[in-house]
């Protein structure tokens, strides 16, 4: 029995102590969805405020990790070498002796040695290969560690250990005639041909084909770089030959380069590591050189290049939050304000009943100081998940939250914020008397607001002033929120005057909802306050979602721009003529297109030339600004008709009467008939033979033209021997082929013409007709070259950037296209920009372009050239996979997509992104701040409600009342945040980046298409209508009975 | 016997007035406590206008008395009993609550005068009570107001409770809510004696009650009278009055009549004036020129202006006020 049941007093132990939390912690059970609402609230701005450093760090965490992902393989990784000198010994011998001293010196830097894989050593040297039988040619001798597993073998085996055993590309060898089993000799690049004795013989054990060129294995690559000579005395260059064993690549006279390529691991660098690794990259690179070894990485300038675009991400954090900061603190002033309002009574019996002034505030803050306390925490964790999901949800693979110093500090820094409004905020209910607290009158505003509101008009006045002068200096950043702010203020002063207006207005015509709604609009200090907060919220979100949609425009815009096409494949192909081939064979609807590029220096800068095929340009190319029917009508200018190619197939055979006429001048036996035929290896003269009297049939094969040959035209030259001037007429009747007779048009005038650039100071007279007629007199040394009209005479293009030539608004000018010679060109459209190549190049039909070239040069194996295949999207899916069977080698694929997606997560994506989070979060704050003041007036509302009740008023006309204020209260603010919000972008927007660091401005489409904002919009009402649900809620039990004394 | 005062005469010698001016700040071990007020004036001072409130109240409260102060709605009583609770500073007169002169305390010392001396049932028990703690936690906040010392010295919350007939161990952990409308006001009462004060002033504390909380109410007064402490109850109640061992009717901001034993008397002001009981005012209703003067046994004679007597005979007596 307890001691109490005995004595009836409390014994000891049961002493029922009040403690001060006691009070507290009664209070807010006893107010407990207010007090829910507190701690969301509370919650919310901590979660804001720490939202932008969290979200910042993992923004420029995967602005990094994606760029070192993108970033060319070769660029982030290491290359160790050691070249021989000649005359000096070599620093490494032996990829295995690179590998210990390497190693070594990895092994005191573990944190440099962590970012990157195990090495793959490579040892290589520059050599004359003679093939069986073909002439020399220069070839690169390579080991490289676990080559076998790289290479596809189409012939034979890779050997993994075996002297003198090698294998060599298919190409390479289908070039040269070597097979398997073929020996081949080698030779260093720098012995001297007669030196036989430093010759060495390797055994062919298979041929390959590269797996994947691309591959990052192959380090710096340059393995498979077969073409032309380098210059006119260089020998031609095939794909590098493996051998099985290092020792091979010693040869006698000619010592190896021995390199070890370290891949970077792209996951394990993080930002804290950025700027150790630059040190250590720096600190490796002087110990290597003690070694007489060089490093070649172009690390160090990626990641610089990354830094620029995470540093211009962390510029534009301000814009959002610090408005957001502010937001905070001021929304949470503004609860603290009303908590302790709402309060007042009990703050009154407190002093009443002797508490002193001290007292009475910690009773009276109490219960907010420990749910701000609850809140904060909470509002961290909730801060942090929010960025871990947007981690999750938008940002490179591997990102995650991370609780830092700064993400801590800003934890901080709210809940200061929040103890110093506690502190301040409820200094003037808490100073008030006790019957001042008792009584219900609404305080007045004081001189005090408008100092406010003078202060901030000021600043903003201010910033946009900065803003219209240079949009990145840090005053003109808060111009967007200032001027929500400026808004905002304005709005609730007009709304309270006009208010005061509809009140008067109301009584005289007796319209109670009316008069109630603008009895409280105009009379409740609070309700500005929340006019403010919600135009502040609303115009942040609309800010953030204008800019979100010019920036989503922009970046498919420039996404359009770069790639040119949906899909882009870059592939290898041995010249355009068989790239066109695969292309027709992979995709026979013609959803592809073959493309040719080359870029060529200009001035200080480069042109991009490239040739498309004119008839799939409009199905293909995703031109911007252009619609189908456009490209379909720049394609038919590109390639006018002129006429079809005359092909050539096996043998070449002309029909043609050198006349003689008496005792007149005549060809006949004193000049010989060529053919000039293009084959895919290059123009070639055929030989025809010696003209003779009378109708002779003329014919001769012509090596290597199964497909894909034409007859270029007809040359007459004088025979060997021969001297003095001749003169005759041929008089040309037909040309036939192994695919029959050809129609050569001669009927046609001018398809036959002289190249009077070469016809040596004869005078030649072409006659069209049935037969083709060459009347030639004073034909000299020189031959006489009759071509076929086949192209037009200047190739037309499409000019991007101006003509590059002295006047830019040239119509006609020569430069190189796909052959080393100028071409001559006639602009027939000038664009901005060209799809694919951007704002400075030439585009023009492939065909043509490939006709032309070929006439001066071969383009086989030309290096200079890049093939592409663009495809729409109805394009088949595998169509890589059937360029690949078609005899491309696929490189890369790019896609509108892809590029889209990279946009997404570049720096200025990521910021934008951040807005919109940021201004979501103050799209919270407000709904909160609009909970929070119904919670608080609740009771009071509900008594009022119940007195007019019980004065008459029907409730229907109090709900609609009710309804009315609170369309006025968030409807205005709502119409005015978003104005002010898309002014503000507006404003600010040319200043931000919006697509990537250095888009220039004139790229991009400042006029928002229809995407997030309408979503923003929606969202807003629904939390704005949301909160006045609740409202109506809270007043629904606004009874008379509520007029009885005790009823809570 | 308490007197009024005209001046500084003093009818039958008996000091009531505490022994302290100016604000003194000496403990109140709990003992009843006197009140006096000379000459109190208080005005409400609204945006364009002033109200006088109060205008020469004169009063002494006997330390130990029941005071009921009656009166119409704007009388002035509310006011009255806000000033002696140190809620409202004097514009003028003085004021004598225990040892403290409440025109000269300063805010500190009003609030000890709160925390110690004066306990205050403010009007409705809502305004008196935190609907959020007990019965006993409702005792307990209002005992955290005093200092340390004097908590030490403060009744046991079941003892205060008790006084006013809430100590069953039910009733002390019951909310407000919970309990009767009569019951609350107890506790109301309770709350106000939760420091053990000198002088209990209560707002209308049977305002919006039954007849029998009313009554329960009105005994709980009484005990808290009989435990030694001043109690002074503002009520519109005439019924609560007659409970009072002394009622004071204000009037226009100044005391207008005293009931003492069942019988009612009117107060002569400082300044002469008199408040004319009902029937008499019907008499000689406002602005009605009058010639008072006194009868050789003591008594006072007023005469309509009318009615004016032949020089050295009594005057022919009609409508007469006879004032004792």
């Amino acid at each position: 029995m307890r001691a109490s049941q005995v004595t009836g007093r409390p014994g000891p132990g049961e002493e029922r102590i009040l403690t001060g939390w006691t009070v507290v912690l009664r209070g807010i059970r006893y107010r407990a969805g207010r007090s829910l609402v507190v701690v969301l609230l509370g919650a919310a701005a901590t979660a804001a405020t720490v939202l932008a450093p969290g979200y910042s760090r993992a923004a420029q965490q995967s602005v990094l990790t994606d760029g070192l992902a993108a970033a060319p393989a070769d660029a982030t990784s290491l290359q160790v070498r050691s070249d021989p000198v000649v005359g000096e010994s070599p620093a490494m011998e032996s990829t295995g002796e690179a590998k210990i001293e390497i190693n070594r010196l990895l092994a005191r830097r573990p944190d440099l040695s962590a970012h990157f894989d195990r090495p793959v050593a490579g040892a290589d040297v520059d050599t004359v290969l003679a093939p069986p039988a073909a002439e020399p040619v220069l070839s690169r001798l390579a080991y490289r560690d676990d080559v076998c597993r790289h290479l596809k073998m189409t012939a034979g085996d890779c050997p993994n250990d075996g002297d003198g055993l090698v294998v060599v590309s298919t190409r390479s060898a289908a070039q040269y005639g070597i097979t398997v089993g073929s020996t081949i000799t080698v030779r260093g690049r720098n012995v001297p041909a007669n030196a036989t004795s430093s010759d060495r013989q390797l055994e062919v054990a298979g041929l390959y084909e590269p797996g994947n060129a691309a591959d990052p294995y192959w380090g710096r690559g340059g393995y498979f770089a077969a073409g032309m000579p380098e210059s006119e005395s260089a020998l031609p260059r095939m794909d590098s030959v493996f051998v099985a064993d290092e020792q091979d690549v010693t040869l006698p006279g000619a010592l190896p380069s021995v390199h070890l390529d370290y891949r970077l691991k792209t996951s394990t660098v993080r930002l804290d590591s950025v700027g150790q690794l630059r040190t250590d990259l720096s600190g490796f690179e002087r110990e290597i050189g003690v070694l007489q070894m060089q490093l070649s990485t172009a690390l160090r300038g990626v990641l610089e290049d990354i830094e620029r675009d995470a540093t211009a991400l962390g510029q534009t954090v301000p814009i959002v939050t610090v408005p957001l900061v502010v937001l905070c603190w001021f929304v949470l002033f503004l609860l603290v304000a009303a908590l302790t309002e709402e309060r007042s009574p009990e703050l009154a019996l407190a002093k009443l009943r002797g508490y002193t002034l001290g007292r009475a505030a910690r009773f009276g803050r109490g219960e907010t100081l420990a749910l701000v306390l609850l809140a904060a925490p909470v509002g961290t964790l909730a801060g942090l998940a929010l960025v871990e999901l947007a981690a999750r949800l938008m940002l490179s693979p591997g990102v995650h939250a991370e609780l830092r110093l700064p993400v801590l500090g800003a934890a901080v820094l709210a809940l200061a914020v929040a103890l110093v409004a506690i502190r301040f905020a409820g200094r003037r209910t808490l100073a008030r008397g006790v019957l001042d607290l008792l009584r219900r009158v609404p305080e007045r505003g004081r001189w005090h607001a408008g100092v406010a509101e003078g202060t901030v008009v000021a600043l903003a006045g201010a910033s946009l002033f900065a803003a219209a002068r240079d949009q990145t200096a840090p005053l003109a950043l808060l111009a967007p929120a200032l001027l929500a702010v400026v808004a905002g203020v304005v709005a609730s002063r007009m709304l309270g005057l006009w208010s005061r207006l509809r009140v008067r207005r109301a009584a005289r015509r007796g319209r109670v909802p009316g008069l109630l709604a603008h009895a409280q609009l105009s009379r409740r200090p609070l309700a500005h306050r929340v006019i403010v907060v919600v135009t502040v919220a609303v115009g942040l979100l609309a800010f953030a979602a204008t800019a979100w949609d010019v920036a989503a425009q922009a970046r498919r815009d420039v996404a359009t721009d770069s790639v040119g096409a949906e899909r882009v494949l870059q592939v290898g192909a041995a010249h355009p003529a068989a790239l066109v081939a695969a292309v027709a064979a992979a995709d026979p609807e013609g959803h592809s297109m073959a493309v040719v590029r080359v870029n060529e220096r200009y001035g200080a800068g480069s042109v991009e030339v490239i040739g498309v095929e004119s008839a799939r340009l409009a199905e293909v190319a995703v031109w911007r600004g252009h619609d189908r029917e456009w490209v379909a009508s720049l394609a038919s200018k590109l390639r006018p008709r002129v006429a079809d190619p005359l092909p050539v197939e096996g043998f070449i055979q002309v029909n043609a009467d050198a006349v003689t006429a008496g005792d007149g001048p005549t060809l006949a036996g004193t000049a010989r008939l060529h053919a000039l035929v293009a084959t895919p290896s290059g123009m070639t003269r055929v030989s025809l033979g010696q003209l003779r009297a009378g109708m002779r049939e003329y014919r001769a094969a012509v090596a290597g033209c199964g497909a894909g040959c034409r007859l270029l035209g007809l040359t007459v030259g004088r025979m060997p021997g021969v001297s003095g001037q001749l003169a005759g007429e041929l008089r040309v009747v037909a040309v036939s082929t192994g695919s029959g007779v050809v129609a050569t048009r001669f009927d046609e005038n001018g398809r036959w013409r002289v190249n009077s650039a070469r016809t040596g100071g004869a005078r030649v007279d072409v006659r069209p007709g049935p037969v083709l007629r060459v009347i030639v007199s004073g034909l000299g040394p020189a031959d006489v070259n009759l071509e076929y009209v086949e192209t037009p005479d200047a190739l037309p293009v499409a000019v991007a950037g101006g003509s590059p030539a002295d006047d830019s608004s040239a119509q006609d000018f020569t430069f190189p296209a796909l052959a080393e010679q100028p071409q001559s060109f006639s602009v027939v459209q000038r664009e901005h920009a060209l799809p694919r190549i951007g704002d400075r190049g030439l585009l023009f039909d492939l065909d043509y372009a490939v006709r032309l070239a070929e006439r001066t040069s071969s383009l086989s194996d030309n290096s200079r050239l890049h093939y592409e295949v663009w495809a729409s999207g109805q394009a088949p899916s595998d169509l890589a996979k059937r360029l690949s069977a078609a005899g491309l080698q696929i490189l890369r694929e790019d896609s509108i997509d892809a590029e889209l997606d990279q946009l997404s997560r570049a720096a200025p994506a990521l910021g934008l992104r951040l807005y919109l989070l940021a201004g979501c979060a103050a799209v919270a704050l407000a709904v909160g701040a609009v909970l929070l003041t119904a919670y608080v007036g609740a009771q009071n509302r509900r008594y009022e409600f119940a007195a007019l009740r019980v004065a008459g008023v029907r409730p229907k006309l109090l709900r609609r009342g009710l309804i009315r204020e609170y369309v006025l209260l968030l409807g205005i603010p709502l119409a005015v945040g978003l104005f002010a919000g898309m002014a503000g972008a507006v404003l600010m927007l040319p200043g931000i980046p919006l697509v990537t660091v250095g888009t220039p401005l004139d790229e991009i489409n400042y006029v928002p298409r229809v995407g997030v904002l309408p979503i923003a919009v929606a969202v807003t009402v629904a939390g704005l209508v949301f909160a006045v649900a609740v409202a109506l809620s809270t007043v629904r039990r606004g009874t008379p009975d509520r007029l009885r004394e005790g009823r809570p | 016997m308490t007197t009024l005062y005209s001046g500084s005469a003093s009818v039958d010698g008996r000091r009531a007035i505490g022994s302290a001016a100016g604000g003194s700040s000496s403990e109140n071990t709990g003992d009843a406590i006197a009140v006096s007020c000379r000459g109190l004036v208080y005005i409400y001072r609204l945006e364009g206008y002033d109200v006088v409130a109060l205008s020469g109240v004169d009063l002494d409260i006997s330390a130990g008395e029941s005071i009921a102060l009656l009166g119409p709605s704007g009388s002035g009583k509310s006011t009255l009993m806000s000033v002696m609770a140190g809620l409202l500073r004097p514009s003028a007169g003085r004021l004598i609550v225990g040892d403290y002169d409440v025109a000269k305390a300063s805010a500190a010392e009003l609030q000890q005068m709160r925390a110690s001396t004066v306990g205050v049932v403010l009007q409705g028990t809502g305004r008196n009570l935190l609907p959020y703690l007990t019965a006993e936690q409702n005792v307990r906040f209002a005992q955290r107001g005093g200092t340390v010392d004097r908590k030490r010295n403060v009744p046991h919350p079941r003892d205060v409770l008790a006084t006013v007939g809430l100590s069953s161990r039910g009733r002390m952990r019951m909310r407000p809510h919970q309990l009767t409308p009569g019951e609350r006001q107890r506790l109301a009462l309770a709350v106000a004696l939760a420091n053990k004060p000198g002088i209990v002033l209560a707002d209308e504390p049977t305002s919006q009650l039954d007849t029998r909380a009313r009554d329960e109410v009105v005994a709980a007064l009484e005990a808290v009278r009989r435990t030694g402490t001043t109690v002074v109850v503002v009520t519109h109640d005439p019924a609560v009055g007659s409970q009072m061992g002394r009622t004071i009717t204000i009037r226009d901001g100044r005391v207008g009549a005293e009931g003492r034993r069942g019988e009612d008397f009117a107060v002569v002001g400082r300044d002469g004036s008199i408040h004319l009981p009902s029937d008499v005012l019907e008499a000689f209703v406002p602005g009605t020129l009058v010639r008072v003067w006194l009868e050789p046994d003591g008594s006072a004679r007023m005469v309509p202006a009318a009615d004016m007597p032949v020089a050295g005979q009594p005057p022919v007596i009609t409508g007469e006020a006879s004032l004792w």
